[in-house]
């Protein structure tokens, strides 16, 4: 996909008709819009999202017409709201358009009242013939999907959030969108209905019990999806906090007062939450330890007995054993005693001999009693190292609870601090994000409870599931029914590991390529990993072993950037190479940034402005003064195909006292 | 019933999860939406008789 021409009619604060036309040149494949805050970055960005899905995220959604149109109209006049996009995509050229006509209903209204919508998708074929598709959001969902459009039109604060440690639940479901996983998803979700109504059946057909236990299995799976639902919206209500808390940071961060306090609250929420995952990590550690060396804790009684019994058979003699059975064996067998006597059997002598073969040691006494001895003290040291390997770790995550204390304690100072200040604005703003933080310890503990539940309900199905699976059944059809669910089940089972195996191989590749990025951008010999669970994490060498990296604003930007770089980069590929077909068809997108330079420094500007355009084959940035100057201006001026000025009119300047924005090509 | 009576499909879980996913890129290609689900019950119903 590849963006040609925006036109916007009377879009928010874009009044009348603004065009703008992105840069198709394959070396100069940057398009950079410059906008004060406030000018309409981010409007223009979401005049994107408004003309594929009808949405917007913006403060006042529901305000499409342009201020400054509808003041100048008069009432009842219509005001048309449009937005056009020319784009090509797998070789045709598309022309997307979304309209809708409000009317002026009086002299106060500056929102209009919807008369009419139109919304359209057409496309030119091979032979130049304009075709209209007959269902255009379905089509445009083929095309770009919301969640990829999410992922490559973004904004600065979806690029800080990526990277934080809570992340990992978009991180995966980021790849798995971008990987076209979510094909292996629906099936899974489709078959588990189709194996519930062939259940039905088999409820219907078969006897008393299967009927009863079905019943019962039924009422268990309602239980665990409303507690999954129940686990969904706690979840959501959680991000919605979390959202609110990160916009009352930013605020304080713009706060004179409280800029400095808040840099440091969130320096050290940061460093709790690598102490929290180093505590987790010692955990599982010692869990691990335990299940695999714990045997030394309980070895001192049997050591204790080995030893006795050792010792007892040295009293007795027993040990060493200085006659060998196989010698005595020998002997007998030679007919011959080592002093020369012959031994006839039923002689004396004979006898005596016999009787030292009885008395000999048992085979191999004397290596066993040799290697236990040798084993008695490896296991003394073994013990030895594993209590020290186990105080080792109990030393280090008391030093960590410790440090968390501290850590703790310091929050409360600063929030403490901040909740007196004498700046109304300031206290306002702490007292909310106090009420807001509680809220968020209070869904952390639902969703534990709730997950613990799901946990046990899930136990309790498979458990007549296992059931259900052996009742033997007499009725055709509902042996019948019974294959037919068991095929579903199988068949959702083969599916689950298809996706787990392709989310794996996926998840590693996206590594490789993210860390490819990252190295390219960030000048520390740091590197990014995508763990098992999906987290984005950096790492540095200390010494011989890996250790995380508690990331910056800017290290955080980084490190998004390189993960959406990678993504971009892979799905590239994937529709190049045209491979795997069916779960993956890739995609060429464009990449569109409102801000990405927020929060980095004169290096890493650089850096990333360097290694931007080789992100996507196409790349929006739009950029205040601030972030584009020096070495960014430098380095990305010869790379910008088309550069545009947003050019704001503040209300409080212009005598119409309307504000709005023009599109202006440099 | 004990745990070696298994009840037997008669036919590879593959075909099965091939037909599945056939009747998943169809729905994903075609601009008219069908119900996914009687497609899919049906393409068991077939291939289990």
């Amino acid at each position: 996909m590849k963006l040609e021409i925006l036109t916007l009619n009377n879009f928010r604060q874009f009044v009348g008709e603004q065009t703008l036309s992105f840069s198709q040149d394959k070396d100069n494949n940057i398009t950079v819009i410059h906008g004060e805050n406030g000018a309409g970055k981010t409007a223009l960005l979401n005049s994107l999202y408004w003309i594929f899905y009808d949405e917007i995220y913006l403060p006042d959604p529901e305000k499409l017409v342009s201020e400054k149109a509808i003041a100048e109209s008069e009432i009842g006049e219509e005001i048309k709201v449009e937005g056009v996009l020319k784009f090509s995509h797998d070789n045709k050229i598309y022309t997307i358009q979304r309209r809708k006509i409000f009317r002026k209903k009086g002299e106060e209204d500056l929102s209009g009242e919807l008369v009419s919508e139109d919304f359209n998708l057409e496309y030119i074929d091979n032979q130049g013939k304009s075709i209209e598709r007959s269902n255009p959001q379905k089509a445009i969902k083929q095309i770009l999907p919301e969640d990829i459009s999410k992922l490559f039109f973004f904004h600065g604060e979806y690029i800080n959030e990526l990277s934080k440690e809570n992340q990992q639940d978009e991180i995966q479901k980021d790849i798995k969108i971008i990987m076209g996983l979510e094909i292996l998803e629906r099936a899974i979700r489709h078959l588990e209905t189709v194996a519930k109504e062939f259940e039905k059946k088999l409820r219907d057909y078969g006897d008393e019990e299967l009927r009863e236990l079905i019943d019962e299995k039924h009422k268990l799976e309602k239980e665990l999806e409303e507690l999954e639902n129940d686990l969904e919206t706690i979840k959501n209500n959680k991000k919605g906090i979390e959202k609110e808390i990160n916009a009352i940071n930013e605020k304080l961060k713009e706060l004179e007062g409280a800029k400095e306090a808040q840099e440091e609250r969130e320096r050290l929420e940061e460093r709790r939450s690598e102490i929290n995952e180093s505590i987790t990590d010692i955990e599982e550690s010692l869990k691990k330890q335990f299940s695999k060396k714990g045997f030394y804790m309980h070895l001192n009684p049997i050591v204790e007995g080995a030893k006795e019994i050792l010792t007892k058979k040295r009293e007795r003699g027993e040990l060493p054993t200085h006659v060998k059975k196989q010698f005595v064996s020998n002997l007998l067998k030679e007919n011959k005693c080592i002093c020369g006597r012959p031994l006839n059997e039923g002689e004396e002598a004979h006898k005596k001999v016999r009787e030292w073969k009885e008395r000999a040691g048992l085979e191999g006494l004397d290596e066993a009693a040799f290697e236990l001895k040798s084993r008695i003290n490896e296991f003394k040291n073994k013990k030895e190292d594993f209590f020290e390997e186990i105080s080792d770790m109990l030393e280090n995550k008391n030093g960590l609870l410790d440090e968390r204390k501290k850590v703790n304690d310091k929050l409360d100072e600063i929030s403490g601090e901040l909740s007196k200040d004498k700046g109304e604005n300031i206290k306002d703003l702490e007292d909310k994000r106090k009420r807001s933080s509680d809220k968020k310890d209070e869904y952390n503990q639902k969703i534990g409870i709730k997950e613990k539940e799901i946990e046990d309900l899930k136990k309790k199905i498979d458990k007549l599931s296992q059931k259900e699976e052996k009742l033997k059944v007499k009725e055709r059809k509902a042996v019948l029914a019974q294959k037919r669910f068991k095929a579903c089940n199988q068949a959702k089972n083969y599916i689950e590991d298809l996706f787990d195996k392709f989310a794996q191989q996926v998840r590693e590749e996206v590594e490789e390529k993210v860390g490819d990025l990252h190295s390219a951008f960030l000048h520390k010999a740091y590197w990014a990993e995508i763990t098992d669970d999906y987290k984005l994490k950096i790492y540095k060498k200390v010494g011989d072993q890996k250790q995380p990296v508690g990331m910056s604003t800017g290290e955080r930007q980084i490190a998004s950037l390189a993960f959406i770089g990678g993504l971009a980069k892979i799905a590239k590929e994937r529709y190049k190479q045209k491979k795997n077909a069916i779960y993956f068809k890739g995609g060429i997108y464009p990449i569109i940034m409102d801000s990405p330079f927020g929060y980095l420094d004169v290096v890493h500007k650089k850096r990333i402005a360097e290694g931007m355009p080789k992100l996507a084959e196409q790349l929006v940035v739009l950029v205040t003064s601030s972030q584009w100057d020096g070495e960014v201006e430098k380095i990305m001026t010869t790379k910008a195909g088309k550069l545009y000025e947003l050019e704001y009119h503040n209300p409080n300047e212009d005598p119409t006292n309307y504000e709005y924005t023009l599109i202006n090509e440099v | 019933m004990n745990d070696s009576e298994e009840v037997s499909l008669e036919v590879d879980v593959k075909e099965i999860v091939n037909a599945v996913l056939e009747e998943e890129d169809k729905l994903l290609h075609q601009e008219r939406p069908h119900n996914i689900n009687k497609k899919i019950k049906e393409r068991i119903e077939e291939l289990i008789k």
